[in-house]
Parts: structure tokens; C-alpha cells; sequence
């Protein structure tokens, strides 16, 4: 384990139905962008909402910054980014408002309206529109935004390129490789093209867990 | 035929009557408890307030078919002050109303029911002539209104459920919601619950002690009902109905003291 580690878990593990998805799933990383492979269903999207205390694990223990994501929840949450894959979010809120709502959670102030990496992505039209009437890109280009407020330590991205156009890729991108100088950007992705252009440093399921084959 | 199965009916060849008469079906079994309560209230007024709460009613009935007909939720402001209005207040309030303003017709219809009833109530106690059974008559209306409101609990948890995992991972205080939506429910009860109070206090049939007692007493049901109507399931609405029974009864029993 890297004394500067930023995201460490250790033993984690996460069951749906009694079904074992994956078990002893340890990692300590420190600043930098890595990107999280594995086939479908390995649980990736799992271990990152593990991390994000999105989800509680059956067993294992997480810390964001070294706050413990038990004993310290909302210090540890103040320090982290999280933006999943998938859209739940409160369908009437738009864009600004989502902002406004994390930003207030996390006690900072909501970005410009519309400030640079918003723009960058494209999404400075589509601020006042409701959640459920974006389109799935539009969605993840929000989320994408959203997690970066109150300027996290750690910052976790379910496909975060998934269904996004080429000129918000690029901007992702760049945000991606700047950030990450002083912050620990865990990304879960089957994105190739991602991994060359940005240089991440790839990380697979089975290196970091015992899947459910080694029960 | 509302939500989002609302998109898909909207395909079929299903005639604008009969979906009016379901819409109608719905809101009067939706709506039984307070219809009761007017009823009830009909039975001793005069046949002059009959026609006025019969009125009421019908107003009540229409202005919630009219809402659900004609107002449904826009993919962006219709009104560009909507999104200025909404940044001046605090995000979790703009979340609640939002929510709530998702069901506009069934929101509105639960306010304008209070309202009704305190009124209701208003008019039963003068013609009582505030004698003893005032006092009883303006609990019995207090319970309602907690319970009609109560309403929106269900509604602010449908909301709040879709976004847990993206709200787990933020940094909110344990009972973030909870804490919230009670003292969102409270704080609408309170204008419809003053219109009673305010005239016996005025009048000193009710002691400052007596409506602090009912003040914490309805703040007290408004939070407890909170339990049964999101974790009760099917006898959730049963459950609230009972557990503000049993209120209502205990606070008759502790004025007439």
C-alpha cells in the first residue's frame, strides 16, 4: 500500500441475491487516472458503487482521502466525485439544478452558469432541461460535470465515454488528464481509445478481486 | 391514466370519455376519507351550507380533472421566471415542490381539501354556536387535514427512491429527507389548521396553552403518519387512517379533561 494513497479498500466484497459477485477486493492508489477493465458482469460497476458508498459492501471497508467511508461517511463523501452509469437522478431536475443540489450537499458553491469544462462538454443549451427529457448523452455529460464539484480528491466514472460525442470525449478527455496531476481518477471502462489517448494505467477486476470461481 | 404509463395509453384508441370517467373513479376512491368528512358536515348544516359544500366539492372534483387534462410536465420551464424562482431556494425545498408539482393534479386537489375542510370546519363550529362541541369538531378537522396531507409523503419518497444511489454517495447528513419532508408536510398543514384555531383562540376557547399542545400534538400525528404511508405497502393508507383515529380520539379525550 503507497503511503499517499488517496483510494484504498481492502477485502471488499458484494453479493446481489445470494449470488457472489465478487470477494477480497483490495487496491490502494494514489494520484493518477486508472481505468477499471473486466468482461461484463465481473462488477465493475459494483466496486466502484462500493467505493462511492452508493452501496454497502458485504464485507471490506473503503476510505476516500483516508477517511473511512464507515466511521467518517459524509467526510469521506465531501472528498469524493461519483458519476454513475446508469441515470438515478430525480427525472424533473435539470441540469442547473442537479449543480445546485450537489454543490449544496458538499457546502461550496455551484459552478458558473455555464462554466468552462459544462461548456467544453457541450451542455451549456441544455441546462434548463428536465433530466428525463435529455438524451442519454446529455444525461452522462451532466453527471460527468456534476462529479467534479466541490473539487473531489477522488473522482469515480462509470463508462464516463459511454454515448458521448467527439468534441465532449476530447474535453473529457483533457479534464481527465489535467485532474488527474493531484487527484485519483478511477474510471471503469471497456473504451480503448480512451485508455490510449489519455495514458491511464489499467487496472483488471481479476488482479484486484477473488471473483465468485474462488469461492 | 397519469405517470408514465400516461406516454403509452396516449397511443391507444382509448376514447377522451372513458378516460375521463376513469380519471373521476380514481379521484373519488382516492379521495373517500375527505368526501366522508363532507358528508358528515353536510348532515348538520343548514341546507344553505349543504349547497355551498356541495359546491365546494363539485369545484374541487373539477379543478382537479381540469389540472390532470391539461397540465402536464414540460421538458423545459414554461416560464423562464420558474428556473430564477427555483435557484432562490434552498435545493432540497426545490426538489420537494418539484415532486410534488409532478403530480400536480392529486397535489393540488390534497391542499384544496385541507383548505375545504378547515373551512368546513369554521362554518360547523359557528353553527354550533362554539358551544362544547367545538372544540371536538376542530380536533376531528385537525386529524383530517394531517392525514390528507400526509398524502405527500408518498409522493416525495417515489421521488426521492428514484435518486438514492446517486444521493448515497453524496455528503447529506443520516434522515436527510425524513427530517425535511416532516417539516415540509408540518409547514402545509399549518394554513389550513390556523383557520379553525385562529377563531377559537380569538374567541378564548382555546387557551395560548391548549394550541401550543395542539400544535405539537398535529406535529406529533403529521410524523408519525410518516411510518405506515412509505413502509406500509397496501395497508399503508389503512394503517394512517387507524393511527389518526386512535389521535383523534386521544386528543378529545385529553380537551375534555
Amino acid at each position: 500500500m503507497s503511503s499517499d494513497a488517496l483510494l484504498r479498500a481492502e477485502g471488499l466484497s458484494a453479493s446481489y441475491d445470494g449470488r457472489l459477485v465478487f470477494r477480497g477486493a483490495s487496491l490502494s492508489l494514489g494520484p493518477g487516472l486508472y481505468t477499471l477493465q473486466g468482461a461484463n458482469g465481473r462488477g465493475k460497476s459494483t466496486f466502484l458503487r462500493l467505493l462511492a458508498g452508493a452501496q454497502l459492501p458485504d464485507s471490506g471497508e473503503a476510505w476516500i482521502a483516508g477517511m473511512s467511508l464507515r466511521d467518517a461517511p459524509r467526510a469521506a463523501r465531501r472528498r469524493l466525485g461519483y458519476a454513475p452509469d446508469e441515470s438515478h437522478i430525480y427525472p424533473f431536475m435539470t441540469g442547473r439544478d442537479l449543480f445546485r443540489f450537489v454543490a449544496n450537499a458538499k457546502g461550496v458553491a455551484p459552478p458558473a452558469d455555464p462554466d468552462d469544462f459544462s461548456a467544453d462538454l457541450g451542455l451549456g443549451p441544455f441546462l434548463a432541461v428536465r433530466f428525463d427529457a435529455m438524451s442519454l448523452g446529455t444525461q452522462k455529460k451532466v453527471l460527468l460535470r456534476a462529479a467534479f464539484i466541490g473539487s473531489p480528491r477522488v473522482v469515480l466514472l462509470d463508462e464516463p465515454s459511454n454515448g458521448i460525442d467527439a468534441a465532449a470525449r476530447r474535453a473529457l478527455f483533457e479534464k481527465l488528464c489535467d485532474y488527474a496531476a493531484d487527484a485519483t481518477i478511477l474510471c471503469a471502462t471497456h473504451d480503448a481509445t480512451m485508455i490510449e489517448e489519455t495514458g491511464a494505467t489499467a487496472l483488471a477486476m481479476s488482479q484486484i478481486c477473488l471473483g465468485p470461481s474462488a469461492r | 391514466m397519469g405517470g408514465k404509463f400516461a406516454a403509452y395509453t396516449a397511443t391507444l384508441p382509448i376514447q377522451p370519455l372513458t378516460r375521463l370517467a376513469v380519471d373521476l373513479t380514481m379521484l373519488l376512491v382516492a379521495d373517500i376519507v375527505p368526501l366522508l368528512f363532507f358528508i358528515t358536515a353536510a348532515t348538520f348544516a343548514s341546507a344553505e351550507s349543504r349547497i355551498w359544500l356541495a359546491m365546494l366539492v363539485a369545484i374541487l372534483l373539477a379543478a382537479q380533472l381540469w389540472v390532470l387534462c391539461h397540465l402536464r410536465a414540460s421538458p423545459i420551464s414554461r416560464w423562464p421566471s420558474a428556473d430564477r424562482v427555483r435557484s432562490a431556494l434552498p435545493p432540497w425545498l426545490s426538489v420537494q415542490l418539484q415532486a410534488l408539482s409532478e403530480r400536480r393534479g392529486v397535489s393540488l386537489l390534497r391542499v384544496g381539501i385541507a383548505f375545504a375542510i378547515g373551512v368546513a370546519a369554521d362554518r360547523l363550529i359557528v353553527a354550533f354556536a362554539f358551544d362544547a362541541r367545538s372544540v371536538p369538531t376542530s380536533i376531528i378537522a385537525a386529524d383530517l387535514i394531517c392525514l390528507v396531507l400526509s398524502g405527500f409523503y408518498r409522493g416525495l419518497l417515489d421521488a426521492h427512491r428514484g435518486a438514492g444511489r446517486f444521493l448515497a454517495a453524496l455528503p447529506l447528513p443520516p434522515n436527510y429527507w425524513t427530517v425535511r419532508d416532516v417539516a415540509f408536510v408540518a409547514t402545509s398543514a399549518a394554513p389550513p389548521l390556523a383557520i379553525g384555531w385562529f377563531r377559537l383562540s380569538s374567541l378564548g376557547l382555546l387557551s395560548p396553552q391548549m394550541l401550543l399542545l395542539l400544535v405539537l400534538a398535529c406535529a406529533g400525528l403529521i410524523a408519525l403518519l410518516r411510518m405506515p404511508l412509505t413502509r406500509g405497502g397496501r395497508l399503508g393508507s389503512l394503517a394512517a387512517a387507524v393511527i389518526a383515529a386512535l389521535w383523534a380520539g386521544a386528543a378529545i379525550a385529553a380537551a375534555s379533561r
